[in-house]
Formats: structure tokens, C-alpha cells, sequence
């Protein structure tokens, strides 16, 4: 499967193919990880965030895919794997180094900011499994009230966005009341 | 609030990308200008990165399923092509010999087969309760074997009744009926081994012995007191559990139901645990109240079937010739035929009405196949009225059956009354089936009595009304049928009946269901399982329809099969003769719950203000003698203590009339004296020992029965 057909999948938002694809790429990923010391799971981990980073950025508009995605997943899961490492051993070095050249500068800046989100995720996966239903309909699938009161047995359009008006406020009230003073 | 819910459709917009060129710039500016908005704009982003992160977790879940499957999909197909190969090459090699075990083979398989069903039939009956009724044959007065403890001190005469045993299977919750009406609920898992405490496993041993007649309490030297003070009795029972020899107990915090019939219900009886002492039993109250049953409670639970569903439809009169298949159609073409004979046609002109009027009737035909629990809807009472006395006309049938079960099958049936306007001849539809016209049918017969009850309380309809947020909203029959299906199953609940904070939780599969008619609405909050807490309409918004006037069949009774009205009812459970027909679920109940195995008694405390005295009896030649005091008014039996030559009763009340039971015991032989007489501060009693055989002991103790209520 070539890269181009990959593309093509996240441009049709077959992501879930797309994805697919990019796993047969994990072995290689997983003998990384473990030659530097880490378990499979972490593994697991760190192909996710990297397939995460990856999305984020082919939706982002100025942003090019210069390498093929085995070598740009690589470079961001061994980035991704050694921020984590430093993170556990000495935290202080992280600024310190200046090894850093553009493309991990940038990645930092993802990663960075991926880890924000994964609070408002967390968040977000403590509301109720409808609300998570109701918001995922939303934002994810981009449906509209019309749509989403079809299938959720609203009565209404309006009824529906009020619906998710709440499930959002929930979402921000976990997000601001747990998250936001360990981020910080 | 509003102004934030704007906000944020305009975020939504913006980052979907579906501003115009102006609004863009704008909302780009107030990002810069407004910090406040800047910061709901930050906030939102991140909230909504975090939602999209969490789909996209689930993306590459799947995705990554969807790759190990394949991976093993492909070893697995590597694998199977291997093990065939091997396979293949066995058979190849074994095929000469192989006709000679093939049969072995088979065999084994039959096998394996049986276990199999067996098994399953196994897991269905765990979950049914089991019912056993105690044989008739079992047991009786008349098998009484004298007890070890005979010999001792002064209670020479007890002879112990034999006890009804049950085997039952700790793991499955068992409902015992006992020869006289007792019934015991156990429930799954609720004893341990006396001394150790471990859980008990398999099944053990209940005895249970039931002391309801006077001579059966007489013979067994049981008495009504405790701590010296005198009891009425509505019953005793000794319990024990066993297994092998091992006694076995109630774990701690478990209990055992006792409903102990009785045929006039008193009040603050209480449970009293007996020891038994030298000097016969001593009663101790338990510190639980009793509940008293107000009502008529069945005990198994009947199941229902809808008559749509139902495997074999009750049989209307008529139709038991008929093929099974045409049987549904058959009882439905009675049915009507059954209408249009007997509703009073005229009623629609003597009530004054007119036009279409629509009736719905319900009711269920039980388990003896007797129509029961019968409900009508109309506009007006008088149909109504007339409707239920109809439906209360059906004839006895023989009920339905669910999977070899026999089964209470719920029936509902919508009737269309017209009554044409120049009011000459009426006429009745049924819904949905071919119309027909009803010229007369005029019959009055008084079966079943309603009671129709003006309420000022609103009805169902009302109710569902509020709670839809809809004045409108269609209530029919199979909606009310639904309604109720989802109470009884929980799936709607009402919360703070009767207070302003009263609402309504309604499980989030009564929305997701087929065909629901439920819709989620504004005001509902959602609770993070997905139900809905819904506060219902207040009443105002929701005019109480012309249904205020409710017709409720009496509470109906059965003896045997025959139903019966209260009135009838109470008549024959005070004519002792007709007590017979009468099962223990039919008379009110005492329930007890007992924590403890051993002597329960089910008492009161006879405590008033008549005077009492002092009542002590000289009795000559009284060696080897118990004198029991069993009285007239109330069920009770005193027992004596003896100190010197005289029998001490302690204090009773003054004038009670009684009756004293002597029996002595003197080198194997019998002797017995009954004395009938009134409680006074100098009595005079002689006691006449005559020699009896047990049986002649026994069968005069028996005519005291009926002192005992």
C-alpha cells in the first residue's frame, strides 16, 4: 500500500483504513521502543500518540508531508519516546538540550500541546456514554441537530443542541475542576 | 447563559469553517479585542481537541483490531492448513482399522449429547423458585410418637408431633407449604454449618413441625407463656434444618418468611422464640414488629403473557374442539360474539348519549382461567359500568399456557359503541374487526359486585399525560399495558410522589425501543447512564379528563377455583364447615420473619384491665400429673406449676371460662380428665382419672379443637 493511497484514505476521512494501513508499520515501531528499553505496552502507547500527532498535523492546512510516514512515524515515536524518558528520569534537562532541530522543534510543540487535550479527553471520558454519544455526533462526525435528534430520540432540533450545550458545560466543568491545576 | 450558547454555535461555525469572509474577520478581531471571549474560545478548543482525541483513540483501536485479526486471521489460516494436512495424512494411515472402533465412536457422541441438554435444563430451573406442597399422606395427628424426653421431671406427657421433612437445595431460593397452611420462604444460600459458620452447600433437611390445633399443642405439653405472663397464640411452629446429622443455622442477617394462616386476623401479634425448660416452653418476644398483611397477596408469582404472544391461548367455552391453530381466532370471535349478546344496548339511549363511543376494556383470565383484575375506560361511567358488569358475565375458561406453564394472560379489547342519532337502535363495534350490528341483549346478572369510586385523584392518564408534557397525548390501552410494564420493570420510576420536587427517571432503553413513543425534552437532564430524569407537567396543565369516576372490581376471592365476592368470602371463612375449600392464600396472613430456627410462635400479649386472681388447684392423688388451662375466649393455653399438692396457674383473669386438661402418666399407663369451668377465687374442681389409650387420648383432645379459632 503506498503512502499515496494512505493519504487518500485520510482525505475521504476513511481514517479508521488509513489507520489500518499505518499499523502494519508497528512491528518496526515495537522493536524500537523495546531496543530502548521499553515494555510493548509503551510501545502501543507511543504508535497511538504518534498516529495522533500525525492526524493532527495532515488537518492542519500549512503542513507537508515530506518524508514517508514510516520515517516521519518513527522520528515522532522515537521523539515522543524519549520526552517520555526524560520526563520519568531528570525533567530539568528537557529545556537544557539544544540538539533540537526544526522538525523535532515542531513536534515538541504538538506533543506539547496533545498533552492539554488529552486532559480535556480525559474529561470528556468521564461524562455519561450519552453525553460522550451526543458530543462525539457533534464534533467528530460533524452531524448536524437534525441529524443527531433523529438518532438520539430528541424531539427536537433545539432540544438536541441545548442537549449538547450541557454535555459540553459537564465536559468543561470535569476539565477546569480536576485537570487544569495538574496541567499548570 | 444564552449569550454563551451563542458564543459557542459561533466558535463551532468558525471552526468548521462556515463564517463568511466579514463574520470571519469579525470574530477574529473580538478574539483579539475580548479576553474574555479569547478564553471561552481557548477553553472550547481544547475541550473539543480532547473530544476529537478520544474518537481518535477509538479509530485506531479499531484499527489496530482490525490489523491483529488479519495478522492472526492469517496465521490461523496457516495453522488450519497445517493441522488438515496432518489430519488428513492420519486418516489416510488409520483407514483400514478404523471400521472397527467407528461404532465406540458413536457411542461416545450419544453421550456427550446427553450431558449437554441435561445441563442446560439444569440452568433453567436455577432460576425458578421451587414449590413444593407437603403430601397429604405425609403426616398427621395421628402419627405421633412419644419423645425421649419422657421420664424426666413433671413433664411426663409430651408427645412430640412427627415433623414434615423437606429436602431442599441451598442454592435455590424454595418456597415450602406446609399441611396446615404454613409457607416457608428460603432464600438461595442463607444457612451454615452450626458452630463452624461456613456456608452450607447441597441440599439439607427442613423439618418443620406446625402446632395449629389445640390437641396437638396439648400433646406436646406446649403452653402460651412468656416470662410467666399470659399469650394468645395465632400459631407455633418448631423449625430445624439439618444436614446429614449436622445441624445447620441461618447465617446472621438472614431470614426465613413464615406466613401463618389465620382466619381472623389480630392485632400486635408479634414473634416470640421459644426455649423449652423443664417446666415446659417459655415464650420470648423477638424485637421484630409484625407486618400485618392488609391484603389478599398471592404467593407464587403468577406470570403473564399477553394474549398476542401467548403459546396456547386460553380456551373460550366452545372453542376446545377446535384445531389449536384456529384457537386465537376462535376465542376472538367469541369474544365478540359474547359482546354483542349480552351488552345492554338500550344503555347508550337511557344514559342520553350519542355518536361513536369508544370503550376499552381489559382483564386478565388467571391461572384457573377465571377472568379477573377487569378495567374499563370510557367517556362516560355508565358504559363503563356497563362494560366491566359485561366483561364480568365471561365465562370460566381454561387458561393459558406458556412453554407447559400455566399462566395469567392479560387481555385487552377495544369496543366501538355507536348510538345513531334519531336514537332508535344501537349499536356495537368492534374495533379493528368486522362491524356488527346489536339489536338487543338485555341480561342483568349479578356475579361480581364493583365498588365505584368517585376520586377526586386523577387517574393513569393523567399521570402519563404529565409526564409526556403532552395534554393530548393519545392514552390507549396498549400504551397504558406498556406504561405499566415499564413501572413494574423499573424502567420508570417516580421519585417524591407526592412533594413539588416529584420527577420521574426513565431508563434510556424506553427511548431507544422500537416504536418508542417517548421522546427526550427540553427540561429533561441526563444522567450519565443516558436515563432521563424528567419533571412532569404540574397537574394544572393537564385537564383532568370525564375518568374521575373510577369502577374497581372488589377485591376478589377465590375458594378453590370458585370466585367469590368479599361479603361471600367472609361468610365462608366464618362457616368452619366451608374452611376447607378455603387455601391458605386466600385467608389473611400473619408474615412473620424469623432470624432463628427452633420453637416461633406467633402471640400476643393478653393484657387488659380485668381483674385478675390468684388460681391455685388441690388435685388428690396427683403424682406424675400436668394440669395444661386451655381457654375459651382466646387461644391460649396456661400451663401449672405444682408445689406441694396444689397446681399453681399463677394470676388470670377473673370469670374466664376454661377448660382444664389433666393427663397423668403412671407406669406407662394413661389416665386423662377434662373439666370445663369458670375462673374463681375458690375453686372447687375434681378431677375423675380415667384410664385411655393414646388413640382415646388423642381423639378427646381433638374435640377441643374448635376452642382454637
Amino acid at each position: 500500500m503506498s503512502d499515496q493511497k494512505i493519504l487518500e484514505f485520510f482525505k475521504n476521512g476513511q481514517r479508521e483504513k488509513a489507520f489500518a494501513q499505518l499499523y502494519q508499520l508497528y512491528p518496526k515501531i515495537e522493536k524500537l521502543i523495546l531496543s530502548k528499553g521499553g515494555r510493548k505496552q509503551d510501545a502501543s502507547d507511543v504508535f497511538q500518540e504518534a498516529l495522533i500527532v500525525l492526524y493532527r498535523k495532515l488537518q492542519s492546512s500549512n503542513f507537508k508531508l515530506t518524508a514517508s510516514f514510516y520515517t516521519y512515524l518513527y522520528s515522532v515515536s522515537r521523539y515522543i519516546w524519549s520526552d517520555t524518558q526524560k520526563q520519568h528520569s531528570n525533567p530539568e534537562t528537557s529545556g537544557s538540550q539544544n540538539e533540537l532541530v526544526d522538525f523535532e522543534e515542531e513536534i515538541s510543540k504538538t506533543i506539547h500541546e496533545e498533552k492539554k487535550y488529552r486532559f480535556a479527553e480525559n474529561a470528556f471520558s468521564e461524562l455519561g456514554e450519552r453525553c460522550q454519544r451526543l458530543l462525539l455526533m457533534f464534533y467528530h462526525k460533524k452531524m448536524s441537530f437534525k441529524e443527531i435528534a433523529n438518532v438520539m430520540q430528541f424531539k427536537s432540533e433545539k432540544i438536541a443542541k441545548n442537549q449538547k450545550y450541557k454535555c459540553l458545560q459537564k465536559a468543561k466543568d470535569i476539565f477546569k475542576n480536576h485537570y487544569k491545576p495538574v496541567q499548570s | 447563559m444564552e449569550t454563551t450558547i451563542q458564543h459557542i454555535e459561533l466558535i463551532n461555525q468558525y471552526l468548521n469553517n462556515l463564517l463568511s469572509g466579514e463574520a470571519k474577520s469579525n470574530f477574529i478581531q473580538k478574539l483579539e479585542t475580548d479576553t474574555e471571549f479569547n478564553s471561552l474560545y481557548q477553553e472550547h478548543l481544547i475541550v473539543v481537541k480532547g473530544i476529537e482525541r478520544a474518537a481518535l483513540k477509538q479509530d485506531i483501536a479499531n484499527a489496530k483490531q482490525a490489523y491483529t485479526t488479519t495478522k492472526w486471521i492469517k496465521i490461523a489460516g496457516i495453522g488450519i492448513i497445517v493441522v488438515s494436512t496432518i489430519i488428513l495424512l492420519y486418516t489416510l494411515l488409520n483407514s483400514l482399522t478404523s471400521e472397527i472402533e467407528q461404532p465406540n465412536q458413536e457411542q461416545n457422541n450419544a453421550l456427550i449429547q446427553f450431558e449437554k441438554t441435561d445441563s442446560t435444563e439444569e440452568k433453567e430451573t436455577v432460576y425458578k423458585d421451587t414449590l413444593r406442597t407437603m403430601s397429604s399422606t405425609q403426616m398427621g395427628i395421628d402419627s405421633l410418637v412419644p419423645t425421649k424426653q419422657v421420664g424426666s421431671s413433671i413433664n411426663l406427657v409430651r408427645f412430640k408431633k412427627q415433623p414434615q421433612v423437606i429436602r431442599l437445595d441451598v442454592s435455590k431460593d424454595t418456597i415450602i407449604k406446609c399441611k396446615e397452611g404454613t409457607v416457608l420462604k428460603i432464600k438461595a444460600n442463607s444457612f451454615v454449618y452450626a458452630g463452624s459458620g461456613k456456608p452450607v452447600n447441597g441440599t439439607i433437611d427442613f423439618e418443620v413441625t406446625e402446632y395449629y390445633q389445640l390437641s396437638d399443642i396439648l400433646l406436646a405439653n406446649l403452653t402460651t407463656t412468656s416470662k410467666g405472663e399470659q399469650l394468645e397464640t395465632g400459631g407455633m411452629l418448631y423449625i430445624e434444618a439439618r444436614q446429614g446429622e449436622g445441624l445447620v443455622e441461618l447465617k446472621s442477617n438472614s431470614t426465613i418468611d413464615i406466613l401463618m394462616p389465620t382466619k381472623s386476623k389480630k392485632e400486635s401479634m408479634q414473634l416470640f422464640s421459644g426455649v423449652m425448660g423443664e417446666n415446659g416452653i417459655d415464650w420470648i418476644p423477638e424485637n421484630e414488629e409484625l407486618e400485618m398483611m392488609d391484603s389478599v397477596e398471592p404467593i407464587e408469582e403468577s406470570i403473564e403473557v399477553p394474549f398476542s404472544v401467548v403459546q396456547q391461548v386460553p380456551v373460550f367455552p366452545g372453542c376446545e374442539n377446535v384445531n389449536e391453530s384456529q384457537r386465537r381466532q376462535c376465542f376472538t370471535d367469541e369474544m365478540n360474539r359474547f359482546i354483542q349478546r349480552n351488552f345492554n344496548t338500550n344503555i347508550g339511549i337511557e344514559l342520553g348519549l350519542s355518536g361513536k363511543l369508544p370503550i376499552n376494556s381489559m382483564f386478565k383470565i388467571n391461572e384457573s382461567g377465571n377472568v379477573v383484575n377487569i378495567q374499563s375506560g370510557a367517556a362516560h361511567p355508565g358504559l363503563i359500568i356497563e362494560a366491566n358488569r359485561v366483561m364480568g358475565l365471561l365465562p370460566k375458561m381454561q387458561p393459558g399456557m406458556q412453554r407447559g406453564r400455566v399462566v395469567t394472560v392479560p387481555y385487552s379489547i377495544p369496543i366501538i359503541f355507536e348510538v345513531p342519532n334519531n336514537q332508535t337502535t344501537s349499536s356495537i363495534i368492534r374495533a379493528n374487526r368486522d362491524s356488527v350490528l346489536v339489536t338487543n341483549g338485555n341480561i342483568r346478572l349479578n356475579t361480581v359486585i364493583y365498588d365505584t369510586i368517585y376520586s377526586p385523584s386523577r387517574g393513569l392518564v393523567e399521570m402519563i399525560r404529565e409526564v409526556m408534557h403532552d395534554a393530548d397525548f393519545d392514552v390507549n390501552p396498549s400504551f397504558i399495558q406498556q406504561w405499566n410494564q415499564y413501572r413494574k420493570d423499573n424502567m420508570i420510576r417516580e421519585f417524591n410522589k407526592s412533594s413539588s420536587d416529584r420527577k420521574f427517571l426513565i431508563r434510556k432503553q424506553v427511548f431507544e425501543s422500537k416504536d418508542s413513543r417517548f421522546k427526550i425534552l427540553e427540561d429533561d437532564s441526563i444522567t450519565r447512564g443516558g436515563h432521563v430524569i424528567r419533571i412532569p407537567w404540574d397537574e394544572s396543565k393537564v385537564p383532568t379528563t370525564s375518568n374521575t369516576v373510577q369502577l374497581v372490581p372488589r377485591q376478589t376471592y377465590y375458594a378453590g377455583n370458585e370466585a367469590l365476592t368479599e361479603e361471600e368470602f367472609i361468610n365462608r371463612v366464618e362457616d368452619v364447615e366451608k374452611t376447607k375449600n378455603i387455601t391458605t392464600t386466600d385467608i389473611n396472613n400473619y408474615l412473620l420473619k424469623t432470624s432463628k430456627l427452633g420453637w416461633i410462635n406467633c402471640d400476643r400479649f393478653i393484657r387488659g384491665n380485668i381483674k385478675r386472681i390468684k388460681y391455685k388447684l388441690k388435685i388428690k392423688d396427683s403424682e406424675n400429673t400436668v394440669v395444661n388451662m386451655v381457654f375459651k375466649s382466646v387461644n391460649s393455653v396456661l400451663p401449672s406449676w405444682k408445689m406441694n399438692e396444689e397446681y399453681d396457674f399463677g394470676t388470670i383473669s377473673d370469670a374466664s371460662e376454661v377448660v382444664l386438661v389433666a393427663i397423668k402418666k403412671e407406669e406407662g399407663r394413661l389416665f386423662m380428665d377434662i373439666v370445663d369451668t369458670k375462673i374463681n377465687s375458690n375453686p372447687k374442681v375434681d378431677f375423675e382419672f380415667k384410664e385411655v389409650t393414646l388413640q382415646e387420648m388423642k381423639s378427646k383432645l381433638k374435640n377441643l379443637n374448635s376452642l382454637f379459632d
